[in-house]
C-alpha cells in the first residue's frame, strides 16, 4: 500500500473531539443517532428484497405485502426520527457554542502565551486561525459527520441484509471494495501533495506581488512594469500551471472513485443475469438488489466532492491545537510581593529562540528606585531586548531580573505588569471612546482623575475640539488624530495607571517638531517621582540621566553620567560627536 | 487626470467574460452528464428486465442482453467522463481567469497614479491580487458544474418519471410539494433577527482582528484583561444573535433535511407501486425505474444553497477587483517631450484628492532655479509633502501646472519623468536580488565600477565589502537582514547611480532611523551635489542656509525667502523655528530625588 502523507481518519476524529471540548458528549450522542438513522435506512432499503418478491409473486399475498410495507414504513419513521435527533446537535447551536468555546480558549492562550512565541505569528496568520480555521472546523463537523456515518453504515447494513438473501450478490457487492482503499489513499495523498505545491506557488506569487507593489517607483523608472517585469509574470504563470497539472493528477483517481460504484452495479447485472439464466436467482431479487445499490451512487459522489474538506479540516484543527498547546511562562512558587521598585539585572544571558548567538551577554546593572537610567547604543545592540526581558517577553537563560528584590519569575503576569507604564513609538488605540481608551488600565478612575491625567498629558485642548469630546469614538475620527495626539492619549493612559516604573522607548522619534514639544512636556509630567528607563537615540534628550548604559553587542561597555562618559572619550563620546556633526549639517548648494 | 468613463459592466458576470466559454461549457457538460446519469438508470432498469431473454428497443434498433449490457457500460463511462471533463474545463477557466486578471491588474498598477498605490498600501493591494482573485474560484470553477447538474437532474428525473409512469411521477412530485409547504409554513423570516445575525457576523470578525492585532502592543501595557473583556463581549453577542437566528431557522432546516432524504419519496412511490402492481397496471420495470429516478428531483435544493454562498464570497471579491480596474490611470501624452534644463516651476497649482471638497493645495506658485536648493516647511498637514509628491507625478494637479525645464510633467513619458526626478526615500525597498543588482536597477547598463563608485559615495561600500559574499549578497526577504540605515544608504547609492538632475528629498524619512546619521549625512551630501533639490524639511537647522525656503500653511504658500528674512517676518516660519529650538533643547526632566 502506498505511503500515507495525510492524517488518517481516526486521528482526524480524535483531533475533532479534542477541539469540541465540553460538547463531546452531545457530539457523540448525535453520532449515535446518525448510526441508528443509517442502519435503519439500510434495513428499509433491504426490505425491498422481500417486498418486491411479495408484490411480484405468482400468487400475490396481499396481507404479507401490506405487513412488509408496514415494517418498511416503521423503519423509515425510525430512521427519519433518528435523523431529526442527530441534526438536533447542529441545529440547536452546539456548533456555535463549540466555536465560541474554541475562540475563548484561543483568546486565553493568546493573552498568556510568552511574548516571544506571540511574535513568531504574523497578525494575518492569527486572524486566520481565530476566524477562518475555527469556522472551517465547525463547518466540517456539521456537514461531514452525517455524511461519513451514512457512507459507512448504509452499505454495511445492505451487505449484511443481502448476505441473508443471496451470498453471491453480497460477494459481488464487496468484491470491488478493496480497490476503494488505494484510490482513497491516492486521492488524499495527491490532495496533500497538490496543496503543498499550490501553497509554494502561492507563496512565491505573494512575495512577487509585495516586491512589485513596494518596488513600483523604482520599477517604473527602470521601465520594468506590467508585462516587462518578467519575474512576476513568470510567477503568475507558474501559479496557473501548478494548478493545471495538479488538476489533471487529482482528476483520475476522482474519476475512478466515482465510477467504482457503477462498476459494482454492472458486475451485479452481469453475473446476476447468469444466475437468473441458470435459475439460481429470481429476476425480482436481482432487480431489488440493483434498485438498492443505485441508492449509493449519490452519497458516494457527494463524498468524493468533499474529500478535500478533510485536508482543510486537518490543517484548521492542527493550527488551532498548536496555539492552544503553547504553555504560558510558569509563575514560580511561592509567589512573592516586591518591596520597592528598584531594578536589578544580575548576570543575564539571553538568546532568542532559534538563534545561536546571545543577544544579551552576562549583563548586570542596578537601577535604584526613582532614578532615571538611559540605555543607548546602535540598533541591534540589545537595548530593546533588555526592556522586553524586564516585562518577561521570554525567560532569561542565565542570571536573574529582580524588581524590588523579587525575581520576576515569581510574580504573576498581572502583578508584574502593574509595575510598569510604557510609552513607545507605536500607539494602539481601541475603537472605543477617548474616555475608555484613557481609562483602560484603571477602569475605576473617577472622571476627575481622568481629567487630571488628561491635563497633565496636554490632551485637554485637542479633546475639547473633538466633535463629542471625551465621548468621541476613535474609529469615527480615525486618521484625523495626529501621531502626537495619539501619543499624548497613551501618555494620559500611563499617567492614570500611576505605575511606579516608566519605560520610554523612543517616544518622540516619529513625531514632527510641533507635536514633539507637547509630547515632551507630557513625558516630563509622567516621569515625575518614578523609576525611569529610557531608550534614546538622540543623546541630547538624556544628558540629565542618573546613569547612562552604553551597550554594544549585548554587553554594557560603558556606564555613568553624561559628563563622566564624555570624559572617558570612548564609545559614548564618539556617538555624541557624530550626532553633533549630523546636527550641524545643512543642505546648502555648493 | 481625465476621469475615465464609468465602467458600466460590474459584478461577477462582467468579470468572468474572458472565460465565459469555459463556464458555459462547464454548465452544459455537467447538465449533459446529469441527463445521461438518469438515462443510464432507466436503461439499467430496462436491461434487468431482459436478463432472462427478450430484447431492448432503442431508436428502433433491437438489442439482446449482451449488447445492451455493453451499451450501458459505455453510457456510464461516457457519463462520468463528461462529468469529469466539465469539472476540468471549468477549473481550467478559473485558473486562466486568475492569470488574466493578475496580469491585467499588475499592468494597471503601473499606469496608475503612484499616490494611489502608496495610499492604498501594499497589504490591501496584495490582498486583491492574491486573495480576491483566488476567491473567484468558488464561482467560476466550483459552482458551474453544480449549476448544470442542479438544473438538469430534476428536470431529467421528472421527464423520465413521466415517461415511465405519470401516476408515480405525480406521487413523487406530491411528496416534494408537501415538504415544501411544511417548510414554508415553518419558515419565520424575521428581518430584525436576520439583520442582527448578519451584523454580529461582521462584528465578530472585527473583534477578532482588533484582539489579535492589538495583543502584542497591549501585552506591553497591561496583561490583556481589558482587551480580553472586549473580545469576550463580542463573542457573547455573536453567540447570542447566532443562536437566536438558528432557533428561528432550525425547524424549516430540519424539515428540509428530512424531505431531501430519499426515504419519504421512496416510501410513497412504493405504496402507490403496490397499489398499481396489484391492480395490474404497473410492471417490474416501471416500479424499479421509478424507484431509481424518483429521488433525483429533491437533489436540486442542496447544491443551490451552496451556490448562494459561493456567489456571495465571489461577488465581494469581484467588486474589489473591479474597483481597482475602474480607477483612472495617468493620462499618457501624445507628443512626449524631453526637458533640456532642470529648473522647476510650479504655477498656480491647486490640488484636491479625488472628489474631496477640501483643497489640499491652493494656488501654489514658486520657482526653483537649476542646481539650487529649496526647502518646503510648514506644520503637518500644511501641504508641503503634497507639493513634493506632485512633482514626480504621484498625483496630477487639479489645476495649474508643474514644469521642469519648461516642460509640463504631464508631457513627459513615465520613463523620462522618472529619469529626471528622483524621489529619495519613497523607495527604500530592496528587491530580492543581489546588492549589486539592487543598486544597478537604477541604470541596468552601469558597469561594476560605476556601481562601486555609487556605493562608495553613499558610504555603504565598506559595509558591503565586509559581507562574506560582498556585492553578490542577496538582499530582501530571503537574504541578509540589513538595518534601516544600511537600506537607506543602498537606496542613496541607487539614486546616485541614476543621477537624476532633480531630487526630491523627504527629510523626515531620511532620518527616521537615527542610527548612523553621520554616514547618511555624508551620503546625502554626495547625492545632492550639482542637483536641483527640493527638500521637505523638518530639522530646520539643516536648511538655515538654503537659497529659498517656502513656508506653507493650510495648503497655501505664506512666505518665501531665506532664513533671516522669514524670521524677521515673525509669521509661520518664525513660529516653526521657535518650536523647533524648544524641542531640540529638551532633555527628560526627571525629578526623582535620589540623585
Amino acid at each position: 500500500m502506498s505511503r500515507k502523507s495525510y492524517t488518517p481518519f481516526r486521528e482526524l476524529y480524535r483531533l475533532a473531539l479534542a477541539a469540541i471540548g465540553e460538547k463531546q458528549a452531545n457530539y457523540k450522542e448525535s453520532v449515535r443517532w446518525f448510526i441508528v438513522t443509517y442502519i435503519a435506512q439500510g434495513i428499509a432499503f433491504g426490505l425491498f428484497y422481500p417486498l418486491l418478491k411479495s408484490i411480484f409473486a405468482e400468487t400475490p399475498d396481499t396481507k404479507k405485502t401490506l405487513m412488509l410495507f408496514g415494517i418498511m414504513a416503521a423503519v423509515t419513521v425510525l430512521s427519519l426520527y433518528a435523523k431529526w435527533k442527530g441534526h438536533g446537535f447542529d441545529f440547536s447551536g452546539n456548533i456555535v457554542d463549540i466555536a465560541h468555546d474554541m475562540r475563548t480558549r484561543l483568546g486565553v492562550s493568546l493573552r498568556r502565551m510568552p511574548l516571544e512565541k506571540l511574535s513568531t505569528y504574523k497578525t494575518g496568520e492569527l486572524n486566520a486561525i481565530f476566524s477562518n480555521n475555527v469556522e472551517e472546523s465547525g463547518l466540517t463537523l456539521g456537514i461531514i459527520t452525517a455524511m461519513i456515518v451514512e457512507l459507512i453504515f448504509v452499505p454495511l447494513t445492505m451487505v449484511v441484509v443481502t448476505l441473508f438473501v443471496d451470498w453471491r450478490l453480497a460477494l459481488f457487492m464487496v468484491v470491488l471494495f478493496p480497490l476503494a482503499i488505494p484510490l482513497y489513499d491516492r486521492i488524499r495523498n495527491t490532495n496533500v501533495a497538490e496543496k503543498s505545491a499550490f501553497n509554494r506557488a502561492n507563496a512565491d506569487l505573494e512575495a512577487g506581488f509585495i516586491e512589485y507593489i513596494q518596488g513600483l517607483p523604482v520599477l517604473r523608472a527602470a521601465n520594468r512594469t506590467g508585462a516587462n517585469e518578467e519575474k512576476l509574470q513568470d510567477a503568475i504563470k507558474k501559479a496557473r500551471s501548478t494548478q493545471v497539472s495538479g488538476l489533471y493528477r487529482t482528476q483520475i483517481p476522482y474519476f475512478l472513485m466515482g465510477i467504482l460504484i457503477q462498476a459494482v452495479l454492472l458486475l451485479l447485472l452481469f453475473f446476476g443475469a447468469g444466475f437468473v439464466l441458470e435459475d439460481t436467482l429470481t429476476l425480482v431479487t436481482l432487480a431489488a438488489c440493483i434498485t438498492v445499490v443505485v441508492r449509493l451512487v449519490e452519497p458516494l459522489s457527494l463524498f468524493v466532492a468533499v474529500i478535500n474538506l478533510f485536508e482543510t479540516t486537518d490543517i484548521a484543527l492542527g493550527r488551532i491545537n498548536e496555539v492552544l498547546e503553547i504553555e504560558p511562562l510558569a509563575v514560580h512558587e511561592p509567589a512573592d510581593n516586591s518591596v520597592g521598585h528598584d531594578i536589578r539585572f544580575d548576570g543575564v544571558d539571553f538568546t532568542y529562540e532559534g538563534q545561536s548567538e546571545k543577544t544579551i551577554k552576562n549583563l548586570s546593572f542596578h537601577t535604584p528606585e526613582r532614578t532615571m537610567t538611559a540605555i543607548v547604543g546602535h540598533s541591534g545592540c540589545g537595548k530593546t531586548t533588555l526592556t522586553k526581558l524586564l516585562m518577561r517577553y521570554a525567560d532569561v537563560q542565565q542570571g536573574s531580573i529582580r524588581i524590588g528584590g523579587v525575581d520576576i519569575r515569581y510574580m504573576t503576569q498581572e502583578d508584574l505588569m502593574s509595575h510598569f507604564s510604557m510609552v513607545f513609538q507605536d500607539v494602539y488605540l481601541f475603537d472605543d471612546t477617548v474616555m475608555n481608551n484613557i481609562r483602560m488600565n484603571n477602569p475605576n478612575a473617577t472622571d476627575e482623575e481622568v481629567k487630571q491625567a488628561v491635563r497633565a498629558a496636554h490632551c485637554h485642548e485637542f479633546i475639547a475640539r473633538l466633535p463629542e469630546g471625551y465621548q468621541t469614538t476613535i474609529g469615527d475620527i480615525g486618521g484625523s488624530l495626529s501621531g502626537g495626539e495619539r501619543q499624548r492619549i497613551s501618555i494620559a493612559r500611563a499617567i492614570l495607571k500611576d505605575a511606579p516604573i516608566v519605560i520610554l522607548d523612543e517616544p518622540t522619534a516619529a513625531l514632527d517638531t510641533e507635536s514633539e514639544v507637547s509630547v515632551q512636556q507630557a513625558i516630563d509630567k509622567l516621569v515625575e517621582n518614578r523609576t525611569v528607563i529610557v531608550i534614546a537615540h538622540r543623546l541630547s534628550t538624556i544628558v540629565g540621566a542618573d546613569r547612562i548604559l552604553v551597550m554594544d553587542s549585548g554587553e554594557i561597555i560603558e556606564q555613568g553620567r553624561h559628563r563622566e562618559l564624555m570624559a572617558l572619550e570612548g564609545k559614548y563620546y564618539a556617538m555624541w560627536a557624530a550626532q553633533q556633526r549630523a546636527k550641524a549639517w545643512s543642505v546648502v548648494e555648493d | 487626470m481625465a476621469a475615465r468613463q464609468e465602467s458600466k459592466n460590474q459584478g461577477l458576470w462582467a468579470i468572468t467574460v474572458p472565460v465565459k466559454t469555459h463556464m458555459a461549457a462547464g454548465v452544459v457538460l455537467a447538465a449533459v452528464s446529469g441527463v445521461l446519469l438518469i438515462a443510464g438508470n432507466v436503461m439499467l432498469a430496462q436491461v434487468v428486465t431482459i436478463v432472462a431473454g427478450g430484447e431492448l428497443a432503442i431508436f428502433g434498433l433491437a438489442f439482446g442482453f449482451r449488447e445492451a449490457f455493453w451499451l450501458l457500460t459505455g453510457l456510464i463511462v461516457l457519463t462520468y467522463a463528461i462529468r469529469g471533463y466539465s469539472f476540468i474545463i471549468s477549473h481550467l477557466g478559473a485558473f486562466r481567469l486568475e492569470e488574466i486578471l493578475r496580469t491585467d491588474l499588475t499592468e494597471r498598477l503601473a499606469d496608475m497614479p503612484l499616490g494611489y498605490v502608496i495610499s492604498t498600501g501594499t497589504g490591501a493591494l496584495k490582498k486583491v491580487l492574491l486573495d480576491d482573485v483566488k476567491n473567484l474560484h468558488a464561482f467560476v470553477a466550483d459552482s458551474t458544474p453544480m449549476i448544470g447538474k442542479s438544473v438538469a437532474t430534476p428536470i431529467a428525473s421528472l421527464v423520465a418519471m413521466l415517461l415511465i409512469d405519470w401516476r408515480l411521477a405525480l406521487v413523487a412530485v406530491g411528496v416534494l410539494v408537501l415538504g415544501m409547504i411544511l417548510m414554508y409554513a415553518a419558515m419565520k423570516d424575521d428581518a430584525t433577527y436576520r439583520k442582527q445575525y448578519e451584523q454580529s457576523q461582521s462584528d465578530i470578525n472585527k473583534a477578532v482582528i482588533e484582539f489579535v492585532q492589538a495583543m502584542p502592543v497591549v501585552r506591553t501595557f497591561d496583561d490583556g484583561t481589558t482587551s480580553f473583556k472586549r473580545y469576550n463581549l463580542a463573542l457573547e453577542r455573536y453567540r447570542h444573535h447566532t443562536k437566536a437566528w438558528i432557533e428561528l431557522t432550525a425547524l424549516p432546516g430540519k424539515i428540509a433535511l428530512i424531505i431531501l432524504s430519499p426515504l419519504p419519496t421512496l416510501l410513497a412511490v412504493t405504496a402507490a407501486g403496490i397499489l398499481f402492481v396489484t391492480g395490474g397496471s404497473l410492471s417490474l420495470f416501471g416500479l424499479m425505474a421509478s424507484l431509481m429516478v424518483s429521488t433525483g428531483m429533491a437533489d436540486t435544493l442542496m447544491p443551490l444553497m451552496w451556490f448562494n454562498q459561493a456567489l456571495k464570497k465571489s461577488n465581494a471579491a469581484a467588486e474589489r477587483i473591479q474597483e481597482i480596474q475602474g480607477l483612472p490611470t495617468l493620462d499618457k501624452t501624445e507628443e512626449p517631450q524631453i526637458p533640456e534644463r532642470f529648473d522647476v516651476t510650479l504655477e498656480d497649482v491647486t490640488f484636491r484628492y479625488g472628489e474631496e471638497d477640501i483643497y489640499a493645495l491652493k494656488n501654489v506658485s514658486f520657482h526653483v532655479p537649476e542646481n539650487t536648493t529649496t526647502a518646503l516647511v510648514g506644520p503637518s498637514g500644511a501641504g508641503k509633502s503634497t507639493v513634493a509628491r506632485l512633482i514626480p507625478r504621484f498625483w496630477d494637479v487639479t489645476e495649474g501646472s508643474i514644469r521642469i525645464g519648461g516642460v509640463d510633467v504631464r508631457d513627459m513619458t513615465t520613463e523620462t519623468l522618472m529619469d529626471t526626478v528622483s524621489f529619495v526615500f519613497q523607495d527604500t525597498f530592496l528587491f530580492n536580488d543581489t546588492l549589486a543588482g539592487n543598486i544597478r536597477i537604477a541604470a541596468p547598463d552601469a558597469s561594476d565600477e560605476a556601481v562601486k563608485a555609487a556605493a562608495k559615495a553613499a558610504q555603504i561600500h565598506d559595509f558591503i565589502m565586509s559581507l562574506p559574499h560582498g556585492y553578490d549578497t542577496l538582499a530582501g526577504d530571503r537574504g541578509t537582514n540589513l538595518s534601516g540605515g544600511q537600506k537607506q544608504r543602498i537606496t542613496i547609492a541607487r539614486a546616485i547611480l541614476r543621477d537624476a538632475p532633480v531630487i526630491v528629498l523627504d527629510e523626515a524619512t531620511a532620518f527616521a532611523d537615527p542610527e548612523n546619521e553621520d554616514e547618511i549625512v555624508k551620503a546625502l551630501s554626495n547625492l545632492l551635489k550639482q542637483k536641483t533639490v527640493i527638500v521637505i524639511a523638518h530639522r530646520l537647522s539643516t536648511i538655515k542656509d538654503v537659497g529659498q525656503i517656502v513656508a506653507f500653511d493650510h495648503g497655501e504658500v505664506t512666505e518665501k525667502g531665506r532664513h533671516d528674512k522669514l524670521l524677521a517676518l515673525d509669521g509661520t516660519y518664525a513660529a516653526l523655528w521657535k518650536n523647533y529650538t524648544l524641542a531640540q533643547n529638551w532633555d527628560v526632566q526627571h525629578s526623582g530625588g535620589a540623585r
